[in-house]
């Protein structure tokens, strides 16, 4: 131990070499490469949603923009009063479970099934093509399915359907069935999600767990059931949670599709009217704080569930220290 | 440059990684950092360079403290365990990186990575990739990077543990070469003790955290301070007996209770009875004990394992309660269950406190 | 057992019941995009069937409307003369500075000669020409009436301001986030996390106020105001990010610790590790995160349709729409020659940058099981 308290004496130097009077600097590294990001979250989200509440407590609208009135909750009143409201609120849990259960979960489900039991470079291809609605400007993607969906003699659902003595009908009116047309358009370019997250859950289950089943004799069905469903329960969880989300806040497809219609509401959903009610009012009179109101709904469930599937799915994956400090 | 570390600790949360480390490196002198896995040499090492920053403690480069000089400016060189090479730059750019950010000329680079990369032997792989270069190769373009900026103080982390025994043993004397003629400070992070002992001037062994000894590989080999110190240099690992000694016609006798009973040098008992223990621990090293092929010696016992070691054969021999490691000649062909004679060469033994585990020979 | 499953017979339902269901459900896809192929060439479309034989007419659109007066070559030449001047301009300032700053011993005078010097070698000198030059044709193409064209430039824009901005901005957030430890690290990473699933598109009522608090600005305003591309690029940037930091996040996180470290100690600054180092070893992150920034950019309807007014400010999806639901007898193979003119880019990169797009799938939905 001789070694080290010479040591010690050698170090004591005196006070001033060693400790050279220069302050702390303020480490402003990481926040300079944050702000950019900083700055536009501010901007685009944070205030964002301090105005829509504020605005949802006024009676602001084009007839008043300069100089609107608060008037408390009252537009959450009049919602509550619509006459309408019930019928959306039944179109809106309608769209997302229907949609959500058949395409985003259900036919997702199956074809990553399908693809991962087939041979892989088939399976492979047969996603890739999935993906494709997924990238389609959304403009072109439901000019083909308006396509398919309309009337004799355009239509090409009818001109299929024509051999088997079918009458024909424009699918997104009235006697048509608009709903079928707005939960498939959805459908498709949702199945895509699950369908990559199941594939990756699937395909990450060890290859003797399948092999053992399979010396058990387990058949194909008995094999979904007891090895690879119980090993999809979080995958699954994660797609309802977050799907279910994004379904209830969009619109545009509907938008574009029926536009809520044909006649009154009858494909219209929640945030189609926040978002119309708004912003794209072709009566002149844009009504932001009412609007606002429809929306501030969808507002408070996004915030409530993103917060709760943050800290059940991947919050773990924050604990990971950073293996550098900033000096 | 003189590297001075000053109660240098180091948490992480609730893990003390390194804990009041105090060390004093002579300019000029290559160090050791020798250590179990985990046991902090990494986390010192990237503290030195300025990487992490010192939970508590100083770190003094030439009486300056470099807490809080960035590791841009401590003008070091570090070589890593895993080479660290920039993947999308030829061996060429990687090691003129360090010259181009200090902003000198093109042809001042060109010229000084010249230099290097011939006295690194490559020359001649310049223009290639870090993908397209061997093991080795890469290692000697990452020693060339750190020692191309003309660095005060040189880093390695374990840099030769991924290559194979062989190329192993000829970077061992090229960096000790180098490092000789250049003359930087150096310091050498390892685990393995016969790196350390062949290249530092002086080693480190760290534990948990904490110094143990810094002292010359001889001393550490030979007058070791701590019992830990006594069990962890040195391979195949020092024999330990608990025993008591006794005085006899003017001769020091060691007897263990189960029947070991050695003769040690007077100079060496007197000062481990000095404290007035009634028992010490007694350490002698494998290749201080020999077997006794005329049978005379009374320290006998059946053999317990042969751990065949290529040039020797490592026996494990059963006095009693105690085990005695020794090493053999192969074409002795000892077998399991023979009995055989043993013969202890003293004039090293080792003796330390039970308790506290210090030595009683060296302090 | 065998490594290789023993498969059944080609004729066992097994082998061929997967496939045909795989078709029949993708039926919706090839029958939708074979409509687009077919009709976009043809006179006239019944279902699927085209009816009195196939034209070229329908792609008038990109020759025709080209306003009236516009002489594209007249154009060029004009820019090629501007480009030449400034860039003749720049290189001579340049050069004088240079010669008044020599020897200057501040460290602003530094810089700047530096700066100026670094313009003098022949690269440098030619980007500034190309640059200058296409900033002379656009400026120029930009207060024309170019028809279609002045809307294509518009979704061209759009796209590359959001390729641009998203890759750089989350690549630094992401840097940071990934890669620095300082207070407020773990907020900014649960708020980057919810964000992610935060449905942004419920705020886009409020955004219309704060582009109109922006477009009265002045200067400013004029760039990222209501009713202007920057503005429009800038909240579809915004609501890129979150999913782009986090990718951007992931990406550095799978970059050794010791080559950084190795960075900085050679003497980089962290801006420099990120830029010279960091970077050019995630080209493939970028590439994707790029990629499919630029086709949800060309593609985008929602935001330039809510912020923008008019045909100045449109893009290729806005004036689609405003064609499909004009009050006008709609003209479907027009409509569809112009939709596969917009699909060009992104099929482009369907089937040439398929393996990127697909990192960026996986990657954001990560942490998923
Ligand atoms: N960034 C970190 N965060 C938390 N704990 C750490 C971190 N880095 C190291 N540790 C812990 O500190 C201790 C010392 O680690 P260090 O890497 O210095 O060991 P080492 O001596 O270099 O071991 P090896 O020979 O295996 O490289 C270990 O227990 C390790 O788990
Ligand atoms: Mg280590």
């Amino acid at each position: 131990m001789a070694t080290i308290q010479k040591a010690q004496e050698a170090v004591a130097i005196p006070a001033e070499v060693a400790r050279e009077p220069k302050p702390r600097k303020l480490t402003w590294t990481p926040y300079a490469f944050m702000l950019p990001s900083a700055i536009l979250v501010i901007l685009f989200f944070f205030i964002p949603a301090l105005i829509l509440f504020y605005i949802s407590m006024t009676n602001q609208s084009s007839a008043n923009f300069s100089n609107p009135d608060f008037i408390g909750l009252q537009n959450f009143k009049t919602i509550l009063n619509d006459r309408f409201v019930g019928k959306i609120f039944q179109n809106t849990v309608f769209y997302v479970v229907m949609t959500l259960t058949f395409f985003n979960v259900g036919l997702a489900l199956i074809i990553s099934l399908v693809t991962t039991h087939i041979e892989r470079r088939a399976g492979i291809f047969f996603r890739t093509i999935w993906m494709l609605p997924r990238l389609t400007p959304s403009v072109v993607y439901i000019m083909m399915w308006k396509r398919i969906a309309a009337g004799p003699p355009f239509g090409i659902l009818n001109q299929f359907l024509a051999p088997f003595g079918f009458e024909g009908v424009n699918w997104l009116s009235a006697q048509g069935n608009p709903w079928l047309f707005v939960i498939l358009s959805n459908g498709f370019i949702g199945a895509s999600f699950g369908m990559i997250i199941f594939t990756s859950a699937i395909e990450s289950i060890p290859k003797e767990l399948m092999r053992a089943a399979l010396v058990d004799g387990a058949s194909i069905l008995q094999r979904i059931r007891y090895v690879i469903l119980p090993e999809l329960r979080w995958p699954l969880l994660f797609v309802v949670t977050y799907q279910s989300l994004s379904l209830l806040t969009s619109f545009e497809l509907i938008w574009l599709l029926t536009d809520g219609g044909p006649g009154l509401y009858r494909t219209e959903v929640w945030a189609l009217t926040a978002y119309k009610r708004a912003l794209a009012n072709y009566f002149g009179n844009a009504q932001w704080g009412y609007a606002s109101a429809w929306a501030v709904f969808l507002v408070i469930i996004g915030v409530i569930l993103a917060v709760v599937y943050m800290r059940y799915f991947r919050f773990n994956e924050l604990v990971e220290e950073p293996k550098i400090e900033v000096l | 440059m003189e590297v001075v570390l000053r109660n240098l600790t180091k948490k992480f949360g609730q893990v003390v990684a390194v804990d009041h480390i105090n060390l004093e490196i002579r300019s000029g002198e290559f160090v050791a950092f020798l250590g179990p896995s985990g046991c902090g040499k990494t986390t010192t090492l990237l503290m030195v360079a300025g990487i992490y920053k010192p939970t508590e403690g100083e770190i003094l480069f030439d009486g300056r403290l470099m807490n809080k000089v960035p590791p841009q400016q401590r003008n070091v060189g570090m070589v890593f365990q895993s080479y660290a090479l920039y993947p999308h730059m030829t061996a060429f750019q990687n090691m003129a990186f360090p010259l181009k950010l200090a902003g000198m000329s093109q042809m001042m680079q060109a010229e000084r990575v010249k230099r290097v990369a011939d006295m690194m032997g490559i020359g001649h792989l310049l223009d290639r990739k870090p993908g397209e270069l061997s093991g080795g190769q890469q290692q000697r373009v990452a020693l060339g990077r750190a020692l191309v900026k003309e660095p005060d103080l040189l880093l390695f982390d374990e840099p030769l543990s991924n290559l194979d025994a062989r190329l192993r043993l000829v970077m061992r004397g090229e960096i000790k070469r180098l490092q000789h003629e250049l003359g930087i400070t150096s310091i050498y992070v390892t685990h393995d003790q016969v790196e350390a002992m062949t290249m530092a001037d002086r080693i480190a062994v760290i534990n948990e955290g904490k110094l143990q000894a810094f002292d010359t590989p001889d001393d550490l080999y030979d007058r070791p301070k701590t019992l830990f110190i006594a069990g962890f240099v040195g391979n195949p690992p020092m024999n330990f007996f608990t025993v008591s000694i006794r005085r006899e016609n003017g001769d020091y006798f060691a007897e263990s209770e189960g029947g070991l009973r050695v003769k040690v040098p007077s100079e060496r008992a007197e000062k481990a009875l000095a404290g007035g223990l009634e028992q010490v621990i007694m350490g002698i090293r494998p290749e201080d004990i020999q077997m006794d092929e005329s049978g005379t010696s009374e320290n006998k016992g059946p053999v317990f394992s042969v751990e065949p070691l290529g040039r020797d054969d490592l026996i494990d021999v059963h006095i009693g309660p105690d085990s005695v490691f020794l090493l053999v000649d192969p074409l002795k062909r000892v077998r399991l269950d023979d009995i055989v004679h043993l013969e202890f060469d003293t004039a090293k033994v080792q003796f330390f406190d039970p308790e506290t585990g210090k030595s009683l020979l060296w302090t | 057992m065998d490594e290789e499953v023993v498969r059944a017979p080609w004729y066992h339902p097994g082998r061929w019941l997967p496939y045909l269901f795989l078709v029949i459900t993708l039926l919706p896809v090839f029958v939708g995009y074979s409509w687009l192929i077919i009709a976009s060439f043809s006179r006239e479309t019944r279902g699927l069937t085209p009816i009195g034989g196939f034209t070229l007419r329908n792609w008038a659109f990109l020759w025709e409307d080209i306003g009236t007066g516009v002489d594209l070559w007249a154009l060029s030449r004009q820019s090629f003369i501007d480009a030449a001047h400034v860039t003749f301009l720049l290189i001579s300032l340049a050069a004088l500075i240079n010669l008044l700053l020599s020897g200057t011993e501040s460290r602003f005078g530094i810089a700047l000669a530096k700066l100026t010097k670094s313009l003098q070698n022949v690269r440098a000198a030619f980007t500034v020409a190309v640059l200058a030059f296409v900033i002379a044709v656009v400026s120029k193409l930009s207060v024309m009436d170019l028809g279609i064209w002045s809307t294509l430039l518009n979704t061209f824009l759009i796209a590359l301001y959001m390729t641009v901005t998203v890759v750089l901005i989350s690549s630094m957030a992401g840097y940071a986030l990934s890669r620095m430890n300082f207070p407020g690290r773990k907020p900014f990473l649960s708020l980057t996390l919810v964000l992610h699933g935060f449905p942004a598109v419920t705020l886009l009522i409020p955004i219309f106020y704060v582009l109109k608090f922006l477009g009265s600005i002045p200067v400013l305003g004029d760039a990222v105001g209501f009713n202007t591309l920057g503005g429009v690029a800038l909240v579809m940037v915004s609501f890129q990010l979150p999913l782009g930091v986090w990718l951007m996040k992931g990406f550095f996180d799978s970059i050794p610790w010791d080559v950084e470290r190795s960075a900085l100690v050679d003497g980089a600054t962290y801006f420099q590790t990120w830029q010279q180092i960091l970077m050019p070893m995630l080209r493939p992150g970028l590439m994707a995160l790029g990629i499919f920034s630029f086709i949800s950019g060309w593609g985008a309807f929602l935001i330039p349709t809510t912020f923008t007014i008019g045909t100045k400010t449109a893009n290729l999806p806005v004036y689609l729409n405003s064609l499909i639901s004009d009050t006008a007898p709609v003209n479907w193979n027009t409509i569809a020659a112009i939709g596969l003119f917009q699909m060009v880019p992104v099929l482009f990169f369907f089937f040439f940058a398929q393996e990127y797009l697909l990192s960026i799938f996986a990657g954001g939905s990560k942490g998923a099981s």
